[in-house]
């Protein structure tokens, strides 16, 4: 009872500290920061419903199910990432841990109820009618309790500070999505255990890197996203749920019993260790914080010989991976790696596996599909999801690293770890699948394009080394309208489509690489 | 002030045997420290000596490995409510509710504490001159820290536990900074423990210091009784011959010219006249304590050891 009277007054602090920004941001006169925020907070969600009603009235079912997928990751982000501080100063004024923790959820409950219901509303619209019998009630309340579900399991990993499950995160709903076309509608006949060992893969690789410690919570969480994904993008689902048949009956109370036991464990998890929680982070005043590896591990030579140039591979391999100063996970610290093995986390680099994915998708269908898997495999190769090739490090730069060398490195990269491996990948799969399938050929080619593309745009008017945002924009346009196209990509169009990356890429690298040349006569590069 | 005071005596906070280790390192290995109501406890040491961490578990913020820590009476680690509302803490840390400008901040700290003192945070508010209508984090950083420090002094708490307030402060504000903490423990009896790397300010404020290297106490003393015994003996004209010399409580030597100069923890002026008997000429400096920091900390095996790698 005094658990829930702590938590009610921490969620009063909390509302009154809002109350205050509001009070503060009106006082300012800055409503547009406070609508951005509204906007992001109440729109994202309401993305769900809608793109689900573009579904139903368009007949792009790609783009439908495209856009799920994406807006299923971005909404499992923010969920995942719903505000619940734990520093010092909460741990030492809110009456008690517990409470704190509880009532950072009961102040999040307005919020979460809205998701709630858009996530539920999504499903009514994928499948209408199912709201008329068991199971597609209890679907709808196990999507009504995802974003709480989501927000919890953030929360829990804060309190017990491990790190966040962002790779699997991202990974959950693309896996759901590949196995739910297949399971359900058959897409890859014959290339079954392709479809298996991704699964496998990316499940082992997304448990590894964000290091899941609670196999079974996570695995029940894998499970309710992966249904409450499948029944807006997958025909077969909706039916299924439509007409409530046993089996729809069976997936449905699981799924169910499996949201409101995750609710309940989770709860009881923070609860329990709120108590053993250890405010550890630590602010640079006492002492600073060491470099990170970027500069030493140039100039260390290998500690278990290897000379320079397993140095230089070791940086490459340390640049382009993500956070490579966090201690989070054994192959973020591949700086310490010597011999072959400093090679082994190219293979987990995203490259490959898009690859791969773009590569036996095209035998048998090429769509927009194929397509976008082929330019995510160049665009998002390694290191960030953002187009740009390089992130300029100040930190470099004061070691000594000049932007432009910066930038010439990160060229270099993208080839030798980006490039190289990815287009390694797709041949391989190639040669195992089919040599002489024309499409699959052209897939090929329309990576190694899509690879100019991204090393030449920066270098194409408007855009200059310093922009990550325009670049990104336009490759989302260009995304989006390459799935709407949808089944237009076939023969002609590909083919297009590759004279077209390749072309600007190329004229686009030459400019750059001239740009960057006369940077060394006249003035170094700088950043804005 | 409270009238509850800790049972054992007018003592604040009481560390005994405290250990922790972090990941591969031993942050402390052994802390045992007591600070009693009214009196100013500096704590100092190296980067990385254990300061920050000492503080955390005395704070209940992290679980010891072994040994235990008493605050206001109370065990650490279950520190009620009440107790903790009586403890200041300025953590290293930034302010974590930093987007409310200051006023709105004390409106939303204030709530906190039956004992905020406004009168207290308005002088301080003038006198350390933070910008009204800017968020905290929009402050330069020195602004952001007195504006930090009046949310820790105007909760006008019996325990006033500051983590090195005086990083990113200018000279003048470490000196009203100062003269507030003082006020604080002298004329009210309460409990200041504060680390610092400005040892200038601790020598101005602290009455009882103690020493932490490598997660040990390496000393711990009132300042006074510490400047009476640490003195620096120079023998005028020895700096060659003087391998046979025995200075009591010596801990370390040096030569100088032609002198020799040996620093000793417990100087007595019998044996100094002993000494100049046997040796001649011998000259007594006072050493402040930046001067004793150096020769406890700073020439001690470890360091020669640094110094030689």
């Amino acid at each position: 009872m005094s658990l829930l009277v702590d938590a009610v007054a921490s969620a009063r602090i909390l509302s009154r500290y809002q109350s205050l920004r509001i009070a503060q941001q009106r006082a300012g006169g800055d409503y547009w920061e406070g609508l951005q925020h509204a906007l992001l907070r109440c729109g994202i969600p309401a993305l769900a419903p809608a793109i689900a009603m573009i579904g139903l009235a368009f007949s792009t079912r790609e783009l439908h199910i495209a856009l799920t997928v994406v807006l299923g990751v971005m909404l499992l982000m923010v969920y995942g990432g719903a505000r619940s501080r734990m520093s010092a100063f909460d741990l030492l004024r809110h009456p008690s841990r517990g409470g704190l923790v509880l009532g950072a959820t009961l102040h999040a409950v307005p919020w979460l109820v809205w998701c709630g219901a858009c996530s539920a509303l999504a499903i009514a619209l994928s499948a209408p009618g199912a709201h008329t019998n068991a199971a597609g009630v209890m679907v709808l309340v196990a999507a009504f309790l995802l974003p709480t579900v989501a927000a919890l399991r953030g929360a829990s990993r804060r309190v017990l500070e491990r790190s966040g499950a962002r790779e699997l995160g991202v990974l959950l709903p693309v896996l759901a999505f590949l196995v739910t076309r297949f399971a359900t509608e058959h897409w890859l006949p014959g290339y079954s255990w392709w479809v298996v060992v991704a699964f496998v893969a990316f499940l082992g690789f997304g448990a590894i890197g964000s290091g899941v410690v609670a196999p079974m919570r996570e695995l029940a969480f894998t499970a309710v996203v992966f249904v409450c994904l499948a029944f807006p993008v997958s025909e077969a689902a909706s039916s299924a749920l439509v007409a409530g048949d046993a089996r729809a009956m069976t997936v449905a109370s699981v799924v169910l019993i499996l949201s409101v036991a995750l609710i309940v464990s989770e709860l009881f998890v923070q609860v329990r260790h709120v108590d053993r929680m250890e405010v550890v982070r630590s602010r640079a005043a006492d002492g600073d914080a060491p470099p990170s590896s970027y500069g030493p591990v140039v100039f260390r030579k290998a500690r278990a010989g290897g000379g320079i140039a397993a140095a230089r591979m070791r940086y490459y391999v340390d640049l382009h991976l993500p956070d490579p100063t966090k201690k989070l996970s054994w192959w973020k610290r591949a700086s310490a790696w010597t011999g072959p093995a400093i090679m082994f986390p190219l293979i987990f680099l995203r490259g490959p596996v898009l690859a791969v994915l773009a590569v036996t998708l095209s035998g048998s269908e090429t769509g927009g599909v194929v397509v976008i898997s082929a330019l995510l495999a160049a665009f998002w190769a390694s290191r960030a999801t953002s187009v740009d090739i390089v992130s300029f490090e100040e930190r470099l730069w004061l070691l000594g690293v000049d932007y432009r060398d910066q930038a010439l490195h990160g060229l270099r990269c993208l080839f030798l770890v980006g490039l190289l491996p990815t287009l390694l990948a797709a041949v391989v799969t190639l040669l195992v699948l089919s040599p002489f399938d024309a499409a699959r050929q052209a897939t090929v080619l329309l990576i190694v394009s899509a690879f100019l593309l991204r090393a030449g745009l920066v270098g194409l008017w408007p855009f200059r080394e310093e922009h990550r945002v325009r670049p990104a924009l336009l490759l989302t346009t260009l995304a989006i309208a390459t799935l709407a196209l949808g089944p237009v990509w076939s023969g002609d169009e590909l083919a297009y489509a590759i004279y077209t990356c390749a072309g600007l890429g190329t004229i686009g690298l030459a400019l750059r690489l001239r740009r960057l040349r006369k940077s060394i006569k006249k003035a170094p590069l700088r950043v804005a | 002030m409270s009238d509850t005071r800790d049972v054992a005596g007018d003592v604040a906070v009481r560390a005994s045997g405290l250990k922790k280790r972090m990941g591969k390192t031993d942050a402390v290995m052994d802390v045992s420290l007591d600070v009693p109501f009214g009196s100013v406890f500096g704590l100092i040491g190296r980067n990385g000596a254990g300061k920050t961490t000492t503080i955390r578990m005395l704070l209940g913020l992290l679980r010891p490995d072994a040994g235990s820590s008493q605050v206001l009476g109370e065990d650490s680690l279950s520190l009620s409510k009440a107790a903790r509302l009586r403890i200041g803490y300025l953590s290293e840390e930034s302010f974590p509710y930093d987007d409310l400008s200051l006023p709105r901040t004390l409106e939303f700290v204030s709530a906190f504490f039956p004992t905020w003192d406004w009168d207290l945070s308005e002088r301080l508010m003038e006198r350390f001159a933070v910008p009204n209508d800017t968020p905290l984090d929009a402050l330069s950083a020195g602004e952001r820290r007195k504006a930090e420090l009046v949310l820790v002094l105007a909760q006008n708490p019996d325990l006033l536990i500051l983590d090195d307030p005086a990083a990113g402060l200018d000279t003048l504000v470490r000196r009203d900074f100062l003269w507030a903490a003082l006020s604080v423990a002298r004329d009210e009896g309460k409990a200041v423990l504060f680390t610092s790397h400005v040892l200038t300010d601790v020598e101005r404020v602290a009455d009882t210091v103690a020493f932490l290297e490598k997660g040990r106490v390496r000393l711990i003393s009132p300042l006074d009784n510490l400047k009476a015994r640490m003195k620096r003996l120079v023998f005028i004209g020895h700096a060659r011959n003087g391998a046979r010399l025995l200075v009591p409580g010596e801990i370390t030597r040096r030569r100088e010219r032609a002198d020799l100069l040996v620093v000793t923890e417990h100087f007595d002026e019998r044996e100094t006249e002993a000494l100049r008997a046997s040796w001649g000429d011998v000259i007594v400096e006072d050493l402040n304590l930046e001067e004793i920091f150096i020769e406890v900390l700073g020439r001690g095996p470890e360091t020669d050891d640094e110094a030689q790698t």
